[in-house]
């Protein structure tokens, strides 16, 4: 069991962030560290732009812990400072940049369709991950992270029916590339 | 499966998914956390010596006005008593005014400072001859007051007098201007008897003008506490691990090519040589005297100092990170100026050091605080001997030396206008680290600096 995981400990160690002990920042860094490179590896297209966003928002972290209020989970606080980092790296970043304009496009019908999800995580990140960047940014925001598409809108600075179509199309695109990726690894197993 | 169901499928698929950074990444986040744990530190150090500046020119401000309030009271009293000797005097001409000179003693005790022998002066008030004053000098804080304590004369007719009189040559001038009035006064007008003489509750109109000549004006007060200047300088300014980069190589333009031919390695280039630059700082100061000799200043000044390097072409080159940048390569066929705007907050002493043919010369030193507020300066990547652009890495906050021998040029009761050689030293460095991490700013030029009142 980790040494954070109560939540009396977990305390004790933003106390100790907060005084900027480094053993205590190096335990919160090797606690959250995997499942927030995974976050910063689904905005992203590489492995060391989700490096890039995750050391800037672990420094965010440490200078500004002091903000945490203890209340929420300490995991979902330094998960929206992942995702916050993220959407502005994609916004600074020239490879980025010309992705992340997102334009108006006729209001797509969201797909009723719900197809099992037997893929393993990593495939899933790998497949979130080729969609264009603007329709896999408002994918991970509506469906993974879970904010509304008014609050992706503020976000982005888009209007809500550009986000609600954006997301039409990525889910979309999304669900028809699981199906292939199924029935090919399916074939695979059948011609093995 | 019900609808949303994807979704929620996929947030429990997401929320198991782990990557394991590199190491690289948590010695990056420290390396960050310590630099940006540093600049606070330098900010707050700033913050307080800034403060603390704040706080005792405010607490050498409230004590002058203290001092000043003292020494009205103390010119108060000295009125009174010399309007209770004129009618004590008339009522008893012979007799010595033993309350006036106890009054003077109680002053001069009262301020319970340093008293100095001074002269001795001959004064005629009202037709009465004082043949003798010692004049005492009270300093409390910045502010002197003389007061001449009455001695009481031999003479039949003489009275004691307590004089107040300050620095002010103008004082001086009014007894000098009274005594010869009364002097010949005394030659022409015979002397009126006691019982001649009315009963005056009022002080003479001659006390009433030494008095009114020593009460210094709210102006003249005014003008103590604070002297204002306007001062530019120019100059050359450089960057470098020696003052005014005297290390820097011989031939500028060899800046810039591969030092170890045939190892285009890391740490095969080497960046030009930085050359001086021409440097300019503006602003308006305040100051005012500790004490006779000594004088703090503190001010607002914008600076800029300039450098030159050698550099190549401009070109364009794709990263995987940051997409398309403009670097410059190495080579010495094209020259840029780098510029680096400051905002300093110099606090200086200043003290008269000696005085030639009437002109005071000042000698000036203090520290300066400053804040680079914009550079274009090139930084240069030893492993691709290009030169490019990133401001994060300049230290943004800097301390340094600074001083000056300024000579005053203007003439007698004018306001003075001082010239003279500058320098300045940067302590902080100029980077943390790469080819400006050893160097420090520095510039040598002539000052000019302007008071804005006559002294």
């Amino acid at each position: 069991m980790s040494a954070i995981d109560s939540t009396m400990d977990q305390k004790q160690l933003v106390k100790d962030c907060i005084k900027q002990k480094a053993l205590a920042q190096q335990e919160l860094y090797q606690h959250f560290s995997p499942a927030m490179l995974g976050v910063c590896y689904r905005y992203t297209k590489s492995i060391m732009d989700a490096e890039d966003v995750l050391q800037e928002a672990f420094v965010k972290v440490f200078l500004h812990i002091d903000t945490y209020n203890f209340t929420g989970d300490l995991g979902a606080w330094i998960r929206r400072i992942m995702v916050n980092t993220a959407l502005n790296y994609l916004k600074r970043n020239k490879k980025y940049r010309a992705e992340m304009a997102f334009a108006e496009m006729p209001l797509h019908p969201v797909s009723s369709q719900n197809p099992d999800v037997n893929l393993e995580a990593k495939q899933l990140a790998e497949l979130i991950r080729q969609l264009p960047t603007g329709f896999q940014t408002i994918f991970n925001l509506y469906a993974i992270e879970g904010y509304t598409h008014v609050e992706i809108g503020q976000m982005l600075g888009i209007n809500e029916g550009t986000s609600k179509s954006q997301y039409a199309r990525a889910r979309y695109l999304l669900i028809e590339w699981m199906e292939k990726y199924s029935s090919s690894s399916k074939q695979q197993y059948a011609g093995k | 499966m019900q609808e949303n169901e994807f979704e929620k499928k996929m947030q429990q698929e997401m929320d198991a998914f782990q990557l394991q950074p590199t190491e690289a990444v948590w010695q990056n986040v420290q390396a960050q956390v310590g630099k940006e744990k540093e600049r606070k530190r330098k900010y707050l150090i700033f913050s307080f010596l800034l403060i603390a500046f704040l706080a005792s020119t405010l607490w050498l401000g409230d004590l002058e006005q203290h001092t000043s309030s003292l020494n009205k009271q103390a010119e108060n009293k000295i009125e009174k008593s010399l309007a209770q000797g004129n009618n004590e005097k008339n009522l008893q001409p012979q007799q010595p005014n033993e309350k006036q000179e106890s009054a003077a003693t109680a002053l001069t005790n009262n301020n319970n400072a340093g008293s100095k022998q001074g002269q001795q002066t001959t004064v005629v008030e009202n037709g009465n001859k004082i043949t003798s004053h010692k004049i005492r000098r009270i300093s409390k804080g910045t502010a002197t007051i003389k007061i001449t304590q009455a001695v009481v004369s031999e003479e039949p007719v003489a009275v004691n007098e307590n004089v107040l009189t300050e620095k002010d040559q103008s004082v001086k001038t009014e007894l000098a201007v009274t005594n010869e009035k009364q002097q010949n006064k005394e030659i022409t007008e015979p002397k009126e008897t006691v019982a001649e003489q009315p009963l005056k509750k009022e002080p003479t109109k001659e006390n009433a003008a030494i008095v009114k000549a020593v009460q210094p004006s709210p102006q003249k007060t005014k003008k103590q506490i604070w002297n204002k200047s306007f001062s530019v300088s120019f100059g050359r300014s450089s960057t470098g691990s020696k003052y005014l980069n005297a290390n820097a190589p011989a031939d500028f333009n060899n800046g810039g090519v591969i030092t170890t031919p045939g190892n285009a390695g890391a740490g095969a280039y080497s960046p030009s040589a930085t050359k001086p630059g021409f440097s300019l700082a503006a602003g308006f100061e305040i100051s005012r005297s500790l004490s006779a000799k000594i004088t703090l200043g503190a001010g607002l000044h914008y600076q800029l100092l300039t450098t030159s390097i050698a550099i190549g072409e401009k070109v364009n080159i794709q990263s995987a990170s940051s997409g398309s940048r403009e670097v410059f390569k190495s080579g010495s066929s094209n020259r840029y100026t780098s510029f680096y705007h400051f905002i300093t907050l110099p606090v200086s002493f200043s003290t008269q050091v000696a005085a030639i043919k009437g002109r005071q010369i000042n000698f000036t030193a203090g520290i300066n605080f400053s804040r680079l507020i914009q550079t274009n300066a090139l930084l240069f990547d030893y492993t691709q001997g290009n030169y490019y652009r990133d401001n994060t890495v300049f230290n943004k906050t800097l301390v340094g030396l600074s001083a000056a021998a300024l000579i005053n040029l203007a003439g007698k009761n004018k306001s003075p206008f001082y010239i003279g050689p500058e320098f300045y030293y940067s302590l902080t460095l100029q980077a943390a680290s790469g080819m400006y991490g050893q160097a420090h700013y520095n510039f040598l030029g002539i000052r000019f600096q302007k008071m804005l009142q006559k002294k």
